[in-house]
């Protein structure tokens, strides 16, 4: 809440906040080699998903009390490559991602590796929300068009 | 590694379908090592980057190409205590920081 203030603070009266954060679902793990695609189950992310949750309680709030109204929104699949699943352990502990698999997919994942060329690919659906900054009643904001908001 | 994020390319496809960064001035929330500002801090006047892990900054400042280099500045800080001047930008952008 106090970053989305804080950003408040720092726009032009014009400003506009992108917003990015992944969907509160867990990420796919796929394989793919040869043209085909192997989809093999999800990161365990549940400590992710609930902050997901929380992350868009703050965003809604904020909306709710004025400082911001949503634009335009997006939805897409973020795909993350890598050459095996130790190489995407390896990302995971250097950028302090939480997410884990389980033993059984790594497992398959490198059994199919095993047989020819191949990457490890991670799908994370994201949404992406345009939001334009409001100028904030009750505020010294100097924003044109303060206290016009209806209802505010 | 970076590359190995999103190659496709289909994230800052969206982005540029969103907001338009011609000659604006970006603050950049959670920018990491610097993924996503390599790839439309051309467009824009001026970017700061905040990221709060040193570490991944000096990633971010090692993996910026020169041409952008005199637009982007990358800062070890976090949003709730970073000094910013009041209505300086016109675009901020929160990636996954919330």
């Amino acid at each position: 809440m106090h970053a989305l203030r804080r950003i408040h603070h720092s726009l032009r009266p014009e400003g506009v906040l992108l917003d990015l954060h992944p969907q509160p679902e867990h990420a796919g793990v796929e394989v793919w080699q040869e043209g085909r695609v192997e989809r093999l189950g999800h990161v365990g992310q549940e400590e992710d998903i609930t902050e997901i949750l929380e992350a868009r309680d703050r965003l809604d709030l904020v909306e709710r009390e004025g400082w911001y109204i949503t634009e335009g929104r997006r939805f897409f699949d973020l795909l993350s490559h890598f050459p095996s699943p130790e190489d995407w352990l390896e990302y995971q502990a250097r950028e302090g991602y939480t997410g884990m698999v389980s033993k059984e997919l790594l497992a398959s994942a490198n059994r199919l590796l095993a047989t020819g060329d191949g990457e490890f690919v991670v799908r994370e659906p994201i949404r992406a929300s345009l939001l334009k900054r409001l100028p904030r009643p009750g505020s010294d904001d100097p924003s044109p068009g303060f206290g016009a908001l209806p209802g505010k | 590694m970076s590359d190995s994020i999103d190659p496709e390319g289909t994230e800052i496809e969206v982005i540029h379908e969103l907001v338009d960064f011609s000659s604006k001035k970006v603050l950049e929330v959670g920018c990491g090592d610097g993924r996503m500002t390599r790839r439309y801090a051309d467009r824009a006047a001026l970017v700061l980057a905040l990221d709060p892990n040193a570490d991944k900054i000096e990633r971010a400042i090692d993996s910026t190409p020169e041409p952008i280099r005199s637009k982007v500045r990358f800062r070890v800080a976090d949003i709730a205590d970073a000094e910013l001047t009041p209505q300086a930008f016109e675009v901020a952008i929160l990636s996954h920081s919330l």
